[in-house]
């Protein structure tokens, strides 16, 4: 082949050019220590990488809501716990009412139950980062309705009534919530009530079990002519009968009580055990996608060499390009 | 036989050796010049003359300066170098796109639109958290506005483009005129002389390679050494007469699509034919200006953007179809307030589109709840959240789905076109290396040349010495 001016220095600049330009990409890729720099470089791999980040992105937000329903499972748990120590100490107090060596001071022990009934309604009206724990899905205030004789916007509230024979002190605990459920995106197509409802913790939104404690505490409190009892006021045959039917109603809401948080303990466990599933998948979703975009440094490093190394002769031979023809030997 | 012949053979040898330094010399001196093809006097010998003694020399001519161009190359090389221009210019407009999309990077549309669709899942358990609602909104104008921006970007390039093209019209149609000018140089020359002028031959392939970058092209031989040239059966040099090419802008009544095309013109300006370009950078920035970066392409071909419309305009679609039936924190009802979370004004597009001010101005007011007063139900929250999820979103691919194929499909666009242009580029090197072979000039060679000639010129001159001495004698016999 006849060998021109041109044939000498256009490949070789050409070849020059794609030397620089496979070095230049494994500069990129080992400064930035990613592996894809250019869309049109690998777009499989990229393609890859868009759907592994997509995966990270939306189980990051899984935890996210795992976390927070754990926390919020807990407190309700923690919350539950406690009312239902309080329902066991109004029980106690029941019993103790029915010991005849208590019996004088049955007015005493209604005031302690009365001082428990606030607990208990302070505790119902709990909230978790700003919302009611209780109130179903109406968790600000703003969003509780009123009814006539409620003076606040708090899901549970004991209101004052007219007294009547049958509720002398005209006590009332009601609900102004609803039982909805708070259901929160636990995975793909997953999803979980995370609240426990008024009605899994009492007998029904009218709150009729609790409003037993009510009864219990009027039973203490007053006397069969609703007038309250006096030290010489004993309990007699018919209400020592009346507080054991209260007492074992009383049972009934603490065992209600214990029965939902035996479920929330067993939405928690479900929820460690989806926390531990989605950590391992979120793991494998890094893994995956480090594979995919991160830089193999040491192949890059290797690659970088061979590329210099290329350049350098490659710039040796354009120097020597330059150097002879028959004109510098023609004298 | 006298000696006057001699001192004749001499005078041709001078001349043809001159001649020949003279083609060195110009070789020599375009050595790097573009589109030259090298010259070598091709030597003859003269018809001899008839003598006593037989037949004798008559000295050397130069029948002509031979050229070495054959046609095979200028063609296959003006068809490769088409191609090439195409895909070059085909490649660089995708680079624009992947950078205007910001891919590979991590605050690309794909990564916005997971992360605002991720943004109702936090509104699921804290629905009525003001800061939550609030964020959401802020992820919101951010979707829409680099929505507007990539769109609008995608159409600055399209401008760009159109502006791209005009040039490269006035570029062509400055080369046509100037291929039909020395079609008419070379024909007069040929009749004049009865050769070719090389050096017209030679810068008018140079410019017929350039019209080739531009448009795709087929050349013809004409009378008097001219050469037609064609695109797609359209002739638009014959000789030394030529048309030149127009843009031609058409809109679509009904849908505004606006679409380009180049068609000859007569000298009056009057519209010939259509011109339907298949290779070249003209065809490039046209086919890019008409499909990929029209967002109301109706060719059914790749358009990134009018995915990006379509994407955008599903998108808005389907959140606004579930917040319209979602209540805000205070709604009562039913029926609910029909709020949408994106508004627009006119048709539904990337420039048209904001977000609900007056959901901006009270996040409460964001429709999320499905229960008119259950400011803890997240029903709507929850729908919106699991578009991610929802292969039904378009074209039977979810959003992420639908987006990360986008760029895939634009990725494998521009690794397509890297390859061809590598394949090309090697076939275009191969053919012009090939052609330089027997075109271009190699200083080595041109050095021997210029020895030779030289050598050849000094010996003539000796003969005209030798021949004077000669006949100094035979003057000085008499005397």
């Amino acid at each position: 082949m006849r060998v021109t001016q041109f044939s000498k220095y256009t490949p070789y600049l050409s070849q020059l050019e794609e030397i620089q330009s496979r070095k230049y990409l494994n500069e990129l890729r080992l400064s930035t220590g990613k592996n894809i720099v250019d869309i049109s470089d690998t777009p499989d791999l990229l393609v890859q990488s868009k759907r592994f980040e997509n995966q990270i992105k939306l189980h990051q937000q899984y935890l996210k809501n795992i976390e927070y329903s754990k926390n919020f499972v807990q407190h309700t748990s923690e919350t539950i716990e406690t009312i239902a120590n309080n329902i066991q100490k109004i029980r106690e107090i029941a019993i103790s009412a029915t010991q005849i060596g208590v019996a004088p001071d049955v007015s005493v022990l209604g005031k302690q139950i009365r001082g428990i009934i606030d607990d208990i309604v302070k505790n119902l009206n709990s909230d978790f980062d700003g919302q009611f724990v209780f109130a179903g899905n109406l968790l600000t205030p703003d969003s509780i309705n009123q009814p006539i004789g409620s003076t606040n916007t708090l899901p549970f509230e004991i209101i004052q009534e007219t007294p009547t024979a049958e509720n002398p002190s005209g006590l009332k605990i009601i609900f102004k919530g609803n039982t909805k459920k708070i259901i929160v995106n636990l995975g793909k197509f997953s999803s979980e009530a995370i609240n426990t409802t008024v009605d899994e913790m009492f007998a029904d939104s009218a709150l009729s079990d609790l409003n037993k404690i009510i009864d219990l505490y009027n039973l203490l409190l007053y006397n069969k002519d609703g007038n309250l009892r006096t030290e010489t006021d004993l309990l007699n045959s018919d209400d020592l009968s009346k507080l054991n039917d209260y007492q074992k109603e009383i049972g009934k809401i603490y065992d209600r009580l214990n029965r939902a948080n035996a479920h929330n303990g067993a939405l928690m466990d479900r929820l460690d055990a989806l926390k531990e599933q989605t950590n391992s998948l979120l793991t494998s979703f890094q893994g995956f996608r480090s594979q995919v975009t991160d830089t193999d440094f040491a192949a890059a490093t290797i690659q970088l060499n061979k590329d210099q190394t290329t350049l350098q002769f490659a710039l040796q031979v354009g120097a020597r390009l330059t150097n002879t023809t028959l004109f510098d030997f023609l004298r | 036989m006298g000696v006057s012949p001699s001192l004749e053979i001499a005078k041709k040898a001078l001349i043809a050796q001159r001649l020949g330094l003279d083609a060195t010399s110009g070789n020599i001196a375009n050595v790097n010049t573009p589109g030259y093809s090298r010259r070598v006097p091709n030597l003859t010998e003269g018809e001899p003359l008839p003598s006593r003694n037989g037949f004798v020399g008559n000295g050397v001519l130069v029948s002509k300066l031979r050229t070495f161009r054959e046609e095979f190359f200028d063609r296959q090389i003006r068809r490769s170098l088409s191609n090439l221009n195409t895909l070059e210019t085909d490649s660089s407009i995708i680079n624009r796109i992947a950078v205007i999309l910001g891919e590979p990077g991590e605050n690309s549309i794909t990564a916005i639109v997971g992360v605002f669709l991720n943004s109702f899942q936090d509104l699921t358990y804290k629905p009525t958290d003001l800061s939550l609602r609030q964020r959401t909104l802020t992820l919101a104008q951010t979707l829409v506005k680099r929505f507007k921006e990539t769109a609008s970007q995608l159409q600055d390039t399209r401008q760009q483009l159109l502006s791209d093209i005009n040039d490269n019209v006035k570029q062509a149609n400055k080369i046509i005129k100037e291929i039909a000018e020395l079609n008419y140089k070379i024909a007069s020359a040929t009749s004049k002389l009865k050769g070719d002028n090389q050096t017209l031959v030679d810068q008018r392939a140079l410019k017929i390679e350039e019209l080739s970058k531009l448009i795709d092209i087929n050349v013809t031989q004409g009378d008097f050494g001219t050469l037609n040239i064609f695109t797609n059966g359209i002739n638009l040099v014959t000789g030394s007469t030529y048309n030149q090419l127009k843009l031609k802008e058409s809109i679509d009544g009904t849908t505004g699509e606006r679409t380009l095309s180049l068609v000859k013109i007569d000298q009056n300006g009057r519209e010939l034919a259509t011109v339907n370009l298949q290779n070249g950078k003209l065809y490039s920035l046209i086919e890019h200006f008409n499909v990929t970066l029209d967002d109301k392409d109706s060719s059914n071909k790749f358009s990134v953007a009018k995915e990006l419309e379509v994407f955008f305009a599903t998108f808005v679609s389907k959140v606004n179809f579930f917040t319209q039936n979602g209540y805000g924190l205070d709604d009562t009802g039913p029926p609910p307030p029909g709020r949408s979370l994106f508004t627009y004004t006119g048709t539904l597009s990337t420039q048209t589109a904001e977000v609900n001010s007056t959901i901006l101005s009270d996040p409460g007011k964001m429709p999320i709840s499905g229960y008119a007063g259950e400011v803890g139900d997240s029903t709507i929250a929850r729908q919106i959240s699991e578009l991610s999820l929802d292969k039904s979103f378009l074209n039977n691919q979810t959003p992420d789905e639908f987006l990360t194929n986008l760029i895939g499909n634009i990725g494998n666009l521009g690794n397509q076109i890297s390859s061809l242009y590598t394949i090309s580029k090697t076939t275009n090197d191969q053919l012009l290396n090939q052609r330089e072979s027997l075109i271009g000039v190699n200083l080595d060679e041109e050095a021997i040349n210029l020895v030779k000639y030289q050598k050849a010129f000094e010996a003539a001159s000796r003969v005209v010495a030798t021949t004077n001495d000669i006949l100094a004698t035979v003057v000085n016999l008499g005397r």
